[in-house]
């Protein structure tokens, strides 16, 4: 017969007896706000709050809970000795955990909350560079305002939010069609404290759970498809070729005594510039239709394009299927129309005669057919 | 009242700060927006008499394992002494929990037109040349203009979200129940009753800080910046939401700040 399990001696919570005096020096000293929660190597310092402090302000703070009547746990402002000790014992007995004989509890109880009542201030005058000033104008000057952080506040918001978070997976689980259970808080972890949280406090861990809210994301893609549908593109001719294009035309005219000439071998050479600024043209409204498409479900009416917009150019030159027989040619005239009107970088035009626009027409519109 | 609104398009904020106060984090920085357009107000002479928060783009930086976000840590231990070294490593300071985020909004400034004209552009753009905002960088920023009237303001706004005031919403879980009960009810969409005069949605609402309540008197304590009487304080929370420009009629809505009580401060929107 094998031996039994051995059971090795479990770490059973001993209860440490302090004196009634050690109760009261430790719990005169608890504070609602401690330096520490800021910068675990402040200078200890703490502050009290007593029940004047209450406001009555809908904002969350001690402060204003307290105005509602709720109160928060306090902490030790550095833990020497056997601080934790005393405060984890003074929890137990304020909470009725505590295995004591019950007119000794009564006892410790009254010395600590005689002990505890009142304001307090823990720790040096100096303020620790450690800590952050926040300068608020006030009255034509400032005042340096120094915000400290308080465990209690933390334990009773992270109390709260478990069990609403508790509470909606519980109704989720019942009866998951049902949207109007609510949502979980979501949440975050701080590494307040570092490997020792409890030489910030003992409700250090508390501050090491945090509430989390997102913002709303901006999607650029969206916001320009949207714009598109709306309003269409430009007809944009693209400036390197319009370059070359008056750059060649410059060189042609000074060869042949500032005429440019007619001939085949020139026209041709002409038009196949020109073609390519068209075609880039063409397709920037490819670029557009696909930016578009991407984002069809999400388009008022899952349109393309809206049907405020009217220009009949812009809404073939994006989407094909709204180019009638006649698109080309309309095509073609707005095209060369803009050549003729293209504003150089040096503010000059190339002035096109009405012959040569029409040319120029006749060759988009046959690009485009 | 003649109204004019200096607006500074499209602040892109990298790594502002997110931990708006210890249990909290968020990209509505609103104390932060309000005390630098104060900070403008210094640099250029003119006041800003409220300001308005065009949210555009937060990115939270962190990372999400089991649905808990770990914000990316990047800053150490400022260096006082000896005692700022890691306890594990002791080449390198400790690092200080912090969290960040990367941010883009648009700030509107009211001034009165009679009391004190908006500040000129140029000093608006040598303030924002090596400005942060909630102690991030401002990396770009569309050109700031002035709007004459608030018709015109409302022409040149195109998009985005205002940050408003939603302290009505912290009385929506009973009449027994404390402003703690009430963020709980309203971001968590267990809220008993909504106000239908406010926008119906319940949607992106978020508490941010709004405020802080002194702990103790104004005192001189030596070590204070600027020699500024000194008070430890904490802060106070309240609810705002991201409302789409289209969807708030009355707008822009503006924070102002105030002192409701000699140990309160608090960022409004309220009039009055």
């Amino acid at each position: 017969m094998a031996a039994p399990p051995k059971i090795s001696a479990s770490k059973e919570q001993e209860w440490k007896p302090f004196t009634e005096e050690e109760y009261r020096s430790v719990a005169r000293r608890l504070v609602h706000f401690s330096a520490k929660g800021v910068n675990s190597n402040a200078e200890p310092f703490g502050i009290r709050l007593c029940g004047d402090a209450a406001l009555a302000l809908p904002y969350i703070s001690v402060r204003c809970l307290m105005g509602k009547g709720v109160g928060v746990a306090t902490d030790y402002t550095k833990n020497t000795g056997s601080v934790a000790t005393v405060v984890k014992q003074v929890r137990a007995l304020v909470s009725g955990e505590a295995e004591v004989d019950f007119d000794l509890a009564r006892d410790y109880l009254a010395a600590i909350a005689e002990a505890s009542a009142g304001a307090h201030v823990e720790g040096v005058e100096q303020v620790s560079p450690r800590l952050r000033q926040i300068l608020l104008p006030k009255d034509d000057s400032y005042v340096a305002v120094t915000p400290l952080p308080s465990g209690g506040l933390s334990r009773e918001i992270n109390r709260r939010v478990q069990s609403h978070n508790e509470h909606i997976n519980a109704a989720r689980k019942e009866s998951p069609k049902n949207r109007q259970v609510g949502e979980r808080l979501r949440l975050g972890s701080l590494g307040v404290g570092g490997a020792k949280p409890q030489n910030v406090g003992s409700l250090a861990r508390d501050m090491q759970s945090v509430l989390v809210f997102r913002a709303p994301a901006e999607n650029l893609e969206l916001r320009i498809a949207y714009a598109i549908h709306h309003r269409g593109i430009r007809l944009g001719l693209p400036r390197r070729f319009m370059i070359e294009w008056r750059d060649w035309r410059i060189v042609a005219r000074a060869r042949h005594d500032g005429r440019l000439p007619t001939d085949m071998e020139h026209r041709d050479a002409e038009r196949d510039k020109l073609v390519i600024a068209a075609h880039a043209v063409l397709h920037q409204g490819e670029r557009a239709l696909r930016r578009l498409q991407e984002h069809r479900s999400l388009l008022p009416g899952g349109l393309l394009l809206s049907p405020k917009l009217q220009d009949a150019v812009i809404r073939g030159l994006i989407d094909p299927a709204e180019r009638g027989r006649d698109w080309p040619r309309h095509f073609g005239e707005q095209v060369a129309h803009a050549v003729g009107a293209y504003l150089f970088p040096d503010g000059g035009v190339e002035p096109l005669d009405q012959s040569s626009l029409h040319q120029i027409a006749r060759w988009v519109e046959e690009l485009a057919r | 009242m003649n109204h004019e609104y200096l607006v500074i398009p499209r602040l892109e904020v990298r790594a502002a700060n997110a931990q708006s106060t210890w249990w909290l984090i968020n990209a509505a920085p609103v104390m932060a927006a309000n005390l630098f357009a104060h900070n403008l107000g210094r640099a250029t002479g003119a006041y800003p008499q409220g300001v308005g928060i065009l949210h555009h783009d937060a990115q939270l930086l962190g990372e999400v394992f089991y649905d808990r976000l770990k914000p990316q840590q990047r800053r150490g231990a400022v260096y006082i002494n000896v005692d700022d070294y890691s306890s594990k490593n002791k080449h390198a300071l400790s690092l200080q929990p912090t969290a960040s985020c990367h941010l883009r909004v648009t700030l509107v400034l009211e001034y009165d037109a009679l009391e004190s004209a908006p500040p000129s552009l140029g000093e608006v753009n040598e303030f924002l040349h090596g400005a942060r905002l909630a102690g991030g960088h401002i990396v770009s920023h569309g050109e700031p203009y002035v709007a004459e009237s608030l018709a015109l303001l409302r022409r040149l706004l195109t998009s985005g979200y205002w940050i408003v005031e939603r302290q009505d919403l912290l009385a929506s879980a009973g009449a027994d129940s404390d402003p703690l009960d009430g963020l709980i009810a309203a971001c968590g969409r267990t809220l008993l009753d909504v106000d239908a005069e406010k926008p119906k949605s319940a949607s992106w609402i978020a508490p941010t800080t709004l405020g802080y309540a002194m702990l103790s008197d104004y005192v001189q304590r030596p070590g204070t910046r600027g020699g500024y009487p000194h008070a430890y304080a904490e802060p106070l929370v309240g609810l705002v939401q991201y409302v789409p420009l289209r969807e708030l009629g009355d707008y822009p809505p503006l924070w102002r700040t105030t002192w409701p009580r000699d140990d309160v401060f608090l960022i409004t929107q309220k009039e009055g």
